[in-house]
């Protein structure tokens, strides 16, 4: 298992404006995304602790939704986009190869989902009202 | 895609090719067409005056541009030239026409009763042309005789609003046409040589060129959706793009450069605004602006219209991709917008499963394989 030490350099060496911090058993990460070159450049938060889930939220600018629905796309509650599915990122991937560029993918489909009237053209699903708190710690088996 | 001029040629292609013919209905309205000539050409055999079909316009140069309005893109419309082996001076244009109506008209019936997956709905008539229907698309059939001062593909044509035979050449306008794309020539070779057959049609290949004309034009088609007797004839906006065309490949660059050259080739001869057909000189495709001077000032009211939403949109500073494709939405509609951007979506996607997609320290999604950024699949999720 990697420690918050090797997955904040994994990011630091991933995106050229991250900043990381690690208090308290915590790692901390800001960073600026722009996935295309026509995007907007995003701020976000990554926020990550040993035996818990990567949570990622953007930060700036406030994320738009569309006028008939007031939710936006592949996110959990308070809006931590959601990136994966509970067996497809494990403590040991470092999160510079992993969530980060999976959020730069998120960025650019919510771009193409504004842009479509809410087609997501990134592929996935969605599980309703599976809170976060609920589900499987990750590294166990998932079933 | 490393530049904002990248995404938008990518976009414009996307929107573009959703307003093209599919290969499909190409080869639909080939059968159809085939189906008329070959019946028409029995019927009149033996009379001495035996016609042959063949294609004209945008389907023949590969610049179909679909009409489209807000539920999507409509018919598709084909114009074919038939010409029958008459002397100038042995058949009048009327006598041309009727006995044109009347052999479609047999043909119709005969078709229904035969081949009725291929056969015609109705028959209807134009100034020029009489127009086959089909569920899909019509066939306008203009008929034609052999021009004597052109030889050996000039035709002539009728037209009830005009006094005197209408001179035409499509078979070398073609050839002009492709000559001003060496991407064209050689794709044209690279296709003769690849099915081993002796020539290759423009309209079985698709080019940096043909996408010029088909942008335009179809900018050109929603800009005049309100207003189209001043609308720029179709072969006016092919002849200036392609003289304007100096080879890029980039769509978005190679757009603009031909639309802000396109004036050059824009004469002013004796006080009167000319651009020559390339393949007949005494042909004057700005003719019209002559007798209705509002028409130029629309042209040049469209030229500006055009360069400046393409130059504000690369201009756009992070914008975004959804306000990018909103912006050419308003020249080039919704409907074909939204389908280039489904079409960059599902490019992306397949990327990424075919790992071959990374990331640069930007954030800038590319393609390429470098190892640990290269984005490793995944399933989006999540509550909504």
């Amino acid at each position: 298992m990697a420690n918050l030490a090797q997955h904040a350099i994994s990011i630091d060496r991933t995106v050229q404006t991250a900043r990381c911090t690690i208090r308290k058993g915590v790692l901390r990460a800001r960073l600026t995304l722009q996935p295309t070159p026509v995007s907007r450049v995003y701020t976000l938060n990554i926020k990550y602790r040993v035996g818990g889930w990567p949570a990622v939220t953007v930060v700036d600018p406030v994320l738009e939704v569309l006028p008939d629905d007031p939710l936006l796309p592949h996110v959990y509650k308070g809006n931590v986009l959601c990136l994966h599915l509970p067996n497809e990122w494990t403590p040991d991937q470092l999160l510079g190869h992993t969530i980060v560029p999976w959020t730069a993918e998120w960025l650019m489909y919510y771009e193409l989902w504004l842009a479509t009237d809410a087609n997501w053209l990134g592929g996935g699903h969605s599980r309703p009202n599976t809170p976060r708190t609920d589900r499987r710690r990750p590294g166990k088996s998932a079933t | 895609m490393e530049t904002p001029e990248e995404v938008i040629s990518k976009l414009l292609d996307g929107t573009v090719a959703e307003l093209d013919i599919t290969p499909t209905m190409r080869d639909t309205a080939i059968a159809r067409y085939t189906a008329v000539g070959t019946y028409l050409a029995q019927a009149t055999e033996a009379t001495d005056k035996d016609c042959t079909i063949f294609v004209q316009g945008s389907f023949r140069l590969g610049t179909v541009v679909r009409p489209q309005d807000e539920d999507g893109a409509g018919d598709y419309d084909i114009d074919l030239v038939n010409r029958y082996l008459y002397d100038k001076d042995a058949v009048t244009k009327d006598d041309l026409k009727a006995t044109e109506g009347t052999l479609l008209q047999d043909y119709l019936e005969y078709a229904v009763d035969a081949t009725p997956e291929l056969a015609p709905t109705e028959l209807t008539q134009g100034r020029r042309a009489w127009t086959l229907h089909y569920p899909d698309m019509h066939l306008d059939i203009l008929p034609a005789i052999p021009d004597p001062d052109v030889t050996p593909n000039g035709i002539l044509l009728g037209d009830r609003h005009e006094h005197r035979w209408q001179h035409s050449n499509p078979i070398g306008y073609g050839r002009w046409f492709r000559r001003r794309s060496t991407e064209l020539l050689a794709k044209i070779a690279e296709s003769e040589r690849r099915n081993d057959v002796h020539s290759v049609p423009e309209f079985y290949i698709r080019t940096t060129l043909q996408r010029i004309v088909q942008v335009i034009k179809a900018h050109a088609a929603l800009f005049f959706a309100d207003d189209p007797e001043n609308r720029p004839s179709s072969i006016l906006l092919t002849t200036l793009a392609a003289l304007a065309y100096q080879g890029d490949t980039d769509l978005f660059t190679a757009t603009v450069h031909a639309i802000t050259h396109m004036d050059k080739h824009i004469k002013k001869i004796n006080g009167r605004w000319w651009v020559e057909n390339p393949v007949h000189p005494r042909e004057n495709f700005a003719d019209k602006w002559n007798d209705y001077p509002q028409r130029e000032i629309s042209f040049h009211q469209w030229l500006a219209s055009i360069t400046d939403m393409l130059r504000d949109t690369a201009r756009m500073s992070s914008p975004g991709l959804d306000k990018v494709a909103l912006r050419l939405s308003e020249g080039w509609g919704t409907y074909a917008v939204k389908r280039a951007v489904a079409g960059l979506g599902a490019e992306m996607r397949g990327l990424r499963e075919a790992s071959n997609l990374t990331m640069r320290t930007s954030g800038l999604l590319v393609t390429g394989t470098a190892g640990a950024r290269g984005v490793r699949d995944h399933t989006f999720h999540g509550d909504h």
